[in-house]
């Protein structure tokens, strides 16, 4: 079928990509680990879509494309909350520098007036 | 040189009589200010002239706000400091450099100003004397609502209800720009909003640290540049929306 062998070379590329970025040191090992476990999971199911069945059951979800499904939304909507977070705290880090470079920019401006007055 | 230091005294004393010359300096006017040339030369200037210190936060204006700031600011270059934000950072996080400025500059009192022109300067003696003669920690300056056109009427009436609801604090104005604290308890706020939903989070470190707050009746003056900014309908929305969220921090 078509959409396993695409499933198979998307996964295979992804993996490459967090290999790449894991060498170059840009994401932890956690991250490498999980991302990889993550599509080699997907790859066996969509070479293999019998196997969702067995977890499926083993969860006491209906049918293997439901526990696909179910993951998938749960796990873009974790992705999700967690970019949320991770973009408040740039946001905090960048209003605190802009704000320690305002404060810094006027101290050092009335220090020169004063030193000027003298 | 005894006589000399009686003299001394006796003069401070007479300053503070004439209108409190020698406490004004410890208060420190928070004016945040986003692209508000019209206004923002004469409230300074106004507010230092009276020797008060005045810290104005130009957060990211496209126009010469800054400029004409630092004008103002020859004219009166011990009173008058003047922080820029180089990029628009919100009402809270000009709010917040202002305050921690205040207390690196030595304020002993921080009083929230807005640049627009919508508060009266005579106001300032008001809202700092429950916390000179020490019977509060915070002052909240509440603008009579009957003098409000009826949008904005409405939009503060449904923010102090909100306020109610989420933060359990009855309050006359939730959403005031003139408040003024003690110096010691402004380190103890802890404003995480970089919006207009800060002044709803006063409120709120108002009740979680226990202050102790007063309020004063201001004056508030409508004009058509004060109407355009401030509560109107889909800004309430957006501070209700952000405290929801706030609550599953």
């Amino acid at each position: 079928m078509l959409y396993q062998i695409l499933v198979i070379i998307v996964a295979i590329l992804a993996i490459l990509l967090v290999y790449n970025r894991f060498h170059a040191k840009k994401t932890s090992l956690n991250t490498f680990v999980l991302w990889t476990l993550l599509w080699i999971l997907l790859g066996v199911f969509a070479f293999v879509p019998e196997s969702t069945g067995f977890f499926a059951e083993m969860l006491g979800i209906g049918s293997g494309v439901n526990l696909i499904l179910i993951f998938g939304l749960i796990g873009a909507y974790y992705l999700i909350f967690r970019v949320y977070l991770r973009v408040e705290a740039l946001d905090q880090h960048i209003t605190d520098l802009v704000r320690k470079i305002a404060i810094d920019k006027e101290i050092k401006y009335k220090e020169d007036f004063e030193d000027n007055e003298d | 040189m005894v006589n000399k230091v009686f003299k001394k005294d006796e003069n401070s004393n007479l300053q503070e009589k004439k209108g409190g010359l020698k406490t004004n300096k410890e208060i420190f006017i928070v004016v945040p200010a986003f692209n508000e040339e019209k206004t923002v030369g004469p409230i300074i200037e106004e507010i230092a002239s009276l020797n008060y210190n005045v810290a104005l936060i130009d957060d990211g204006s496209k126009d010469s706000t800054y400029e004409i700031a630092k004008n103002s600011q020859l004219k009166y270059p011990k009173n008058i400091f003047i922080f820029q934000h180089i990029i628009n950072r919100g009402l809270g996080a000009a709010l917040k450099t202002g305050m921690n400025a205040s207390l690196l500059l030595g304020a002993k009192y921080v009083v929230t100003f807005d640049a627009d022109g919508q508060h009266d300067i005579n106001d300032i003696p008001k809202v700092c004397k429950p916390l000179i003669n020490g019977e509060t920690q915070v002052v909240i300056g509440a603008r009579p609502f009957e003098d409000m056109p009826s949008s904005k009427n409405f939009a503060n009436t449904v923010m102090n209800f909100i306020t109610l609801i989420f933060y359990r604090v009855k309050v006359k104005d939730s959403q005031s720009g003139l408040r003024a604290f003690k110096a010691d308890v402004v380190p103890k706020l802890s404003l995480l909003s970089a919006g207009y939903a800060v002044s709803s989070e006063f409120i709120r470190e108002i009740r979680r640290n226990h202050l102790s707050f007063e309020e004063v009746t201001i004056t508030t003056i409508y004009t058509p540049e004060t109407q355009a900014k401030g509560t109107n309908a889909i800004v309430g929305l957006k501070i209700l929306v952000k405290m929801i969220i706030d609550l599953f921090r």
